[in-house]
């Protein structure tokens, strides 16, 4: 019964993403004609460890969160790999941040952002305050290309030395000229980490292992996966 | 079969740690204990607390239970408490000042007792 329903599950989740509507060609085409703000968020700026432990007469998953915030400015680090790797798709492309100068407006945008993405099954749209608008607008931005992430997710047992760590995310498109997300789509980004013996080794030297491995992980999502998104790519 | 012990706990006892109040960085904690489950911010202050479990939070159990002739089910539970999201059954609370130095220690559980 447990096997039918992890069938139905994963037939579901699919059919999700079967019914995902590719980007509008219009949209694909003015991202490559306008200027664009590129922008990633990670709500939670924490990793999430889960690991499987076997207990001979039953198994037991343990949790524990591992908050960073303040000592690493994930968001500008790994939008600075986007916009990389957006230049090189003959994006024009600049940094949210280097919009986005005055705190009050990169607040507001990230206040937008973090607002719940579900309701009842239905994707809520992004929507921006006047002030990002405005600021965005004077600066010649006609779009963004934003990356939300909800935090890392990773799933290990005591053996493990290393294992696949997930960030669950979204990208959003949203036109600034008309003030409207025109499209948004799951956009799962990850890779295997090795930590050696302790799995807590990833926060170790500031998180130097963590960081090396999720501007690897920005940079091959983009590199890969976001021209097929922004329908870039012409057969 | 031996039974296995976490590894994505603090990475050290937290009873074994020694962390020196108006000495210790925040860096120095998250070196030796890793980063918090729990942190908090004082925006007008800019002190910070940072909150420790003794150890993992159990989430889920699977146990085997035969259940008839060469079958076995697996029976599943999963829960959370939403602890880690608060400092609610936090084992250690650091307190550090806007300049990241610890100012102050608390141990909660042993305190109740």
């Amino acid at each position: 019964m447990k096997r039918v329903i992890n069938t139905l599950f994963l037939l579901f989740v699919l059919a999700g993403c079967a019914a995902t509507s590719p980007i509008k060609p219009e949209v694909s085409n003015n991202l490559r004609s306008n200027k664009i703000a590129a922008a990633f968020y990670m709500v939670n700026k924490s990793i999430s460890y889960n690991e499987l432990l076997f207990k001979v007469l039953w198994n037991e998953t343990r949790t524990q969160v591992s908050k960073f915030e303040g000592f690493w400015d994930i968001d500008k680090d790994l939008c600075q790999v986007l916009v990389k790797e957006m230049t090189k798709h003959h994006l024009n492309t600049i940094p949210i941040h280097d919009v986005l100068t005055d705190p009050p407006a990169y607040t507001a945008f990230a206040d937008a952002i973090r607002k719940p993405v579900w309701n009842e099954g239905e994707r809520v749209p992004l929507q921006l305050d006047e002030i990002v608008i405005n600021h965005l607008r004077e600066s010649g931005i006609r779009y963004i290309v934003a990356i939300r992430s909800a935090h890392f997710y990773l799933d290990t047992t005591p053996m493990n030395s290393s294992g696949p760590m997930y960030i669950p995310s979204d990208l959003r498109v949203y036109d600034i000229q008309n003030a409207e997300e025109v499209y948004g789509i799951n956009y799962p980004i990850g890779g295997r980490i090795e930590w050696g013996k302790t799995v807590r080794n990833i926060e170790s030297n500031s998180l130097a292992i963590l960081k090396e491995s999720s501007r690897e992980w920005v940079r091959l999502s983009a590199e890969k996966d976001l021209p097929n998104v922004l329908g870039l790519l012409t057969e | 079969m031996t039974a296995c012990s976490t590894t994505v706990g603090n990475k050290a006892d937290i009873k074994d740690v020694k962390f020196e109040i108006g000495k210790t960085l925040k860096g120095e904690v998250a070196e030796i204990l890793g980063f918090p489950a729990a942190m908090e911010k004082d925006k007008e202050t800019g002190s910070e607390l940072w909150g420790y479990p003794d150890k993992p939070e159990l989430t889920g159990l699977y146990i085997a239970m035969p259940t008839g002739a060469g079958t076995v089910t697996m029976y599943d539970w999963a829960y959370s408490s939403g602890r880690s999201e608060q400092f609610k059954g936090a084992a250690l609370i650091c307190i550090f000042d806007k300049d990241g130095v610890l100012t102050d220690m608390h141990y909660p559980k042993r305190e109740r007792k």
